[in-house]
């Protein structure tokens, strides 16, 4: 008897526990609903509201696109913070909130890319026979490079730091270790004409060999340290000779190709509008080896993937580069902004008890597409 | 007293207190759970209230049309024109494009950038019975047609729902228009309702105020304290009996 008035007791009370339970949770999904609600339609129309006549969405928008946080449409400036503040302290209190904002845009563009030229006479020079214009060919790829990629820069064959030194304990890159003893066929050997030796800044096989091991040449020692993530593993290369001026042109050729694919590397051949591949008797081009070197120049590149460029403009030029260079890279924008601070990356609300978070998208007027998103942190 | 009849006793007692502490224990849990019914049918009540305030937010009668495609107008929640918000301004006049069986409510609009305030649907009146005010955030779309600006304040809207006796009539009343099929309830009324079916006025006690019925309403007076109504439908018209 004693057990059953004990069970009826625990019974009762926990019934009457339970009931009390229920209430509070119940008490606390109402009011967790009333906040939802609330956040809920602030942020449909808060988005709405203006400052001098420019909706708050806007200005957010335009902050995430071009990162201007006090933009003046004509009106006077409007001080995006101050705006935010203003409406978020108004709702929910000051230091009750915090709104992070972050917006990802897809963006195309050429990155650093790897240019070796040959700094050769003909390269660099004026020749009033060359149509580009009155540019030298050295001008003319500056000028195209400039236009797509402005950070890049163009490395000659001839320096000596990165290419005429040995580094790695291999042969400097430049070298002409084979024209002595088995130069290009018609090219006579230790020939006494200037125009007929090894020349070490005309090696554009065996330095483009080289830099697709290596990677891209660099301002400081080791001046070489493989190839980085961002830059595409192409080698742009401009000559208008034989490899090492004599050659051997097919043997230099088939080392760098080799090289080239093991490395995941393609090399576009910038061929200037004139070549001057010897041997010549006059000053007039030698048709026969210029087609020679042409089909060489050919071969290296689309071998490794990458294309012989005729460099007709800057212009065009300018295309080809962007064509073979250029990458999408998502480029991320972000804010934090509560009553008293504005940082541009994401941080979290400190110093509450519990924190709701409500994500919501943002309309962004970019003229490249963009999704914006915000979370905005309630405190209590 | 002899031994025996000492034991009848005392047994007797212990199951007369057996009885009574059961019954008290069956009353405690019986209570305990009218409580949580009541207490379920206030948080449905509560929810029920959330729900009609943001369709009112959402509603024609205070928010801007925008064209979702060619045919279709939708309103965005909460987003109010200063024009509907003029229009109904201080009208006195039950909403009809939200329309409410359960309680009475009149809508405040309160501008959070220039002060401007707006009373929408009936006047506030604690007359009407028991009152709970929401509050939800809003923005206010401004036809300023002499300015090339076009402003967008934040504000906020207060809603306040009445109920007890009156709004109970007058849900009913609505209710079987809308459903047209007879229905009765009974109530105490606490002051004197009458409605003038000519000018379409309600007047309870001192108060009135502009109801929107949805179908045609027969004249009647009731006078204060209980009743059992009768609500007659019949060929799109409702008469209290």
């Amino acid at each position: 008897m004693a057990l059953l008035v004990l069970a009826i007791v625990i019974f009762a009370i926990l019934s009457r526990l339970g009931t009390q339970g229920s209430f509070a949770e119940q008490t606390g999904i109402l009011g967790r609903e009333q906040t939802e609600n609330y956040v809920n339609v602030n942020i449909q129309t808060v988005l709405y509201s203006t400052a001098k006549g420019i909706p708050l969405s806007e200005l957010i928008g335009d902050y995430m696109c071009y990162g201007d946080n006090n933009p003046d449409y004509g009106t006077g400036k409007i001080n995006l913070e101050n705006e935010i503040r203003t409406r978020l302290n108004n709702y929910y209190g000051k230091d009750k909130w915090i709104l992070y904002v972050n917006a990802t845009s897809t963006t195309t563009f050429v990155p650093q890319i790897v240019i070796v030229f040959d700094g050769s006479g003909s390269m660099v020079n004026k020749d009033f026979a060359n149509p580009l214009t009155g540019l030298t060919n050295y001008e003319a790829v500056y000028a195209a490079i400039r236009k797509v990629s402005p950070t890049s820069r163009i490395w000659l064959m001839e320096d000596q730091v990165r290419f005429g030194t040995s580094l790695f304990g291999e042969r400097p890159a430049n070298n002409c270790d084979l024209s002595n003893n088995k130069a290009d066929p018609g090219m006579p050997l230790n020939s006494l004409n200037p125009n007929l030796r090894p020349q070490t800044d005309e090696s554009w096989a065996n330095v483009a060999s080289f830099v697709a091991v290596h990677g891209p040449p660099l301002d400081n020692p080791p001046y070489f340290n493989g190839w980085p993530p961002d830059v595409p593993k192409i080698v742009f290369i401009s000559s208008d000779e034989r490899a090492c001026n004599i050659g051997p042109t097919i043997d230099y050729v088939d080392n760098a190709i080799v090289k080239a694919k093991a490395n995941g590397v393609k090399f576009y051949f910038i061929v200037p509008p004139m070549l001057y591949a010897e041997p010549r008797t006059t000053s007039a081009p030698n048709l026969a080896a210029n087609a020679f070197v042409y089909n060489q120049m050919k071969r290296l590149s689309e071998e490794t993937g990458g294309k012989a460029v005729n460099l007709t403009s800057v212009a065009e030029l300018a295309i080809e580069i962007e064509n073979a260079a250029r990458i999408q890279k998502n480029i991320l924008r972000e804010f934090t902004i509560d009553s008293s601070s504005f940082t541009s990356n994401f941080r979290t609300p400190q110093g509450a008890k519990s924190v709701l978070a409500y994500p919501f998208p943002l309309p962004t007027p970019c003229t490249v597409d963009i999704d914006a998103n915000a979370m905005l942190f309630i405190k209590s | 007293m002899k031994k025996g009849s000492l034991d009848l006793t005392i047994k007797a007692m212990f199951a007369l207190f057996i009885i009574l502490f059961v019954l008290f224990i069956g009353f405690s849990v019986l209570g305990t759970r009218t409580d949580t019914l009541g207490q379920e049918a206030e948080f449905a009540q509560q929810r029920t209230e959330q729900s009609f305030f943001l369709n009112l937010l959402g509603s024609p009668c205070l928010s801007v049309v925008d064209k979702a495609n060619k045919s279709v107008y939708v309103e965005t929640q909460g987003f109010l024109s200063q024009t509907k918000l003029d229009r109904g301004h201080l009208g006195n006049e039950d909403l009809r494009c939200a329309e409410n069986y359960n309680f009475l409510y009149s809508v405040k609009v309160l501008d959070d950038v220039n002060g401007k305030e707006w009373l929408i649907g009936i006047m506030p009146n604690e007359i009407f019975g028991n009152s709970r005010t929401l509050a939800l955030p809003s923005s206010i779309l401004y036809d300023l047609r002499n300015t090339t600006i076009p402003t967008t304040n934040i504000a906020r809207v207060f809603f306040t729902r009445y109920d007890g006796a009156l709004p109970r009539l007058y849900g009913k009343l609505k209710e079987v228009c809308r459903s047209r099929a007879s229905d009765s309830i009974s109530l105490n009324l606490p002051l004197t309702t009458v409605y003038d079916n000519e000018s379409n006025v309600f007047i309870y006690g001192n108060t009135e105020f502009y109801p929107y019925f949805g179908c045609a309403i027969g004249a009647f007076n009731l006078s204060y304290g209980r009743h059992l109504i009768y609500f007659a439908y019949s060929n799109g018209k409702v008469n209290v009996n």
